[in-house]
């Protein structure tokens, strides 16, 4: 049977050998189109790879005074670290409150909240999402506490950049702060610190590291 | 300029409009720039794959747009994961440098963005010259 002509407007119906049908101009012109495209996207990756990978500042100590920052929050507020002197604070790191363990550190830091509160500590989540999405999930989590939220885009990771959990070196996470701990007494120093991996981590937990750090002179985990 | 066949888009696109699965899903958690971000960057790799097949003189085939799709989804791929539980890592990158790409998001959708249809038009003029009568030709 024979071959439909060539633009019989199906033009992978064809069989036999492929025509030719773009003058060597024309190809050149679309290989550098190509070209360009490739290269463009290879140097926004690189960028990227290049941040990912050099971009990290030292974590915060023990005894040293907590790093300010403001950040807005989920109920469309903003929240200034140097107002809250005057009570401890407990900053509770999360890469984003949207992921499986993330989740269970909420859930946990939820049910530790009345014990948190006795003990006169005010909580704040800061994790790498728009104040949206940490609305959503405060709803559907029943949450009691403030969520912050990590500025992405104009000035990249404020907190998590000033803590040193944003790109911890052998925490690499991608481009979100790491999953952290950090206890603040009233008079603005940290107490103790907890950058362990996420996991696992239940409310006694919660409690029992905020009772520790206040009690003691605090040391870093 | 002339548009390509519209069969030849449909090949192209229709395929792709199985995206709208993970655009429902990335809505649901507020990651529509991260849609965007990683969907651009499989059509654009494939678009360039496409393309440097058509120049090297393949014929249009019928699964050209399953191509760009395929890459799309193996982009999210990580998104997919996190939402399951574990994090990203830079071991991620394989997944069409999903990770360093996150990274810088609202510059690189804009890039991926000015590239796609510069792409898409070049994969047009491939193509619509091989649909066209020899008549019309060059």
């Amino acid at each position: 049977m024979a071959s439909p002509p060539i633009g019989s407007g199906e033009p992978w119906r064809r069989s036999g050998p492929v025509p030719r049908v773009l003058t060597a101009t024309q190809r050149r012109l679309l290989l550098l189109v190509v070209a360009a495209a490739a290269l463009a996207l290879a140097a926004t990756v690189g960028v990227g790879w290049r941040l990912e990978r050099n971009e990290h500042s030292p974590l915060v100590r023990v005894g040293e005074p907590a790093p300010d920052f403001t950040l807005t929050a989920s109920d469309g507020g903003s929240v200034t670290l140097r107002d809250q002197r005057g009570h401890p604070l407990l900053l509770a790191f999360l890469p984003s409150v949207q992921c499986g363990v993330c989740q269970q550190r909420l859930r946990a830091l939820r049910e530790a909240l009345p014990r948190l509160t006795e003990q006169g500590v005010t909580l704040y989540v800061i994790s790498t999402d728009e104040p949206e999405v940490q609305r959503t999930v405060a709803r559907s989590l029943h949450l009691g506490f403030p969520l912050l939220a990590e500025n992405v885009i104009v000035d990249r990771h404020p907190a998590g950049r000033a803590y040193g959990v944003f790109h911890e070196p052998g925490a690499q996470q991608g481009p979100v702060d790491a999953a952290a701990l950090v206890l603040i007494d009233a008079g603005g120093s940290v107490r103790a610190l907890d950058n362990r991996p996420a996991g696992e981590l239940s409310a006694a937990d919660l409690v029992r590291f905020v009772a520790d750090g206040l009690a003691n002179s605090g040391a870093a985990r | 300029m002339t548009l390509p066949d519209r069969r030849g888009l449909l090949v192209l696109c229709g395929p792709s409009l199985l995206l709208l699965a993970p655009f429902a899903f990335y809505q649901r958690f507020g990651g529509l720039p991260h849609f965007a971000l990683h969907t651009l960057m499989g059509w654009d790799v494939g678009l360039i794959v496409l393309l440097v097949v058509a120049l090297r003189g393949a014929r249009r085939r019928r699964w050209e747009g399953v191509v760009p799709l395929a890459l799309a989804f193996w982009a999210m791929a990580p998104d997919f994961i996190y939402v399951l539980g574990p994090y990203h890592r830079d071991w991620m990158d394989v997944f069409l440098f999903h990770v360093s790409l996150d990274e810088i998001l609202p510059y690189a959708v804009a890039v991926e963005a000015i590239v796609w249809p510069v792409l898409v038009g070049a994969y047009g003029c491939a193509r619509l010259r091989e649909a066209e009568p020899p008549a019309n030709r060059a």
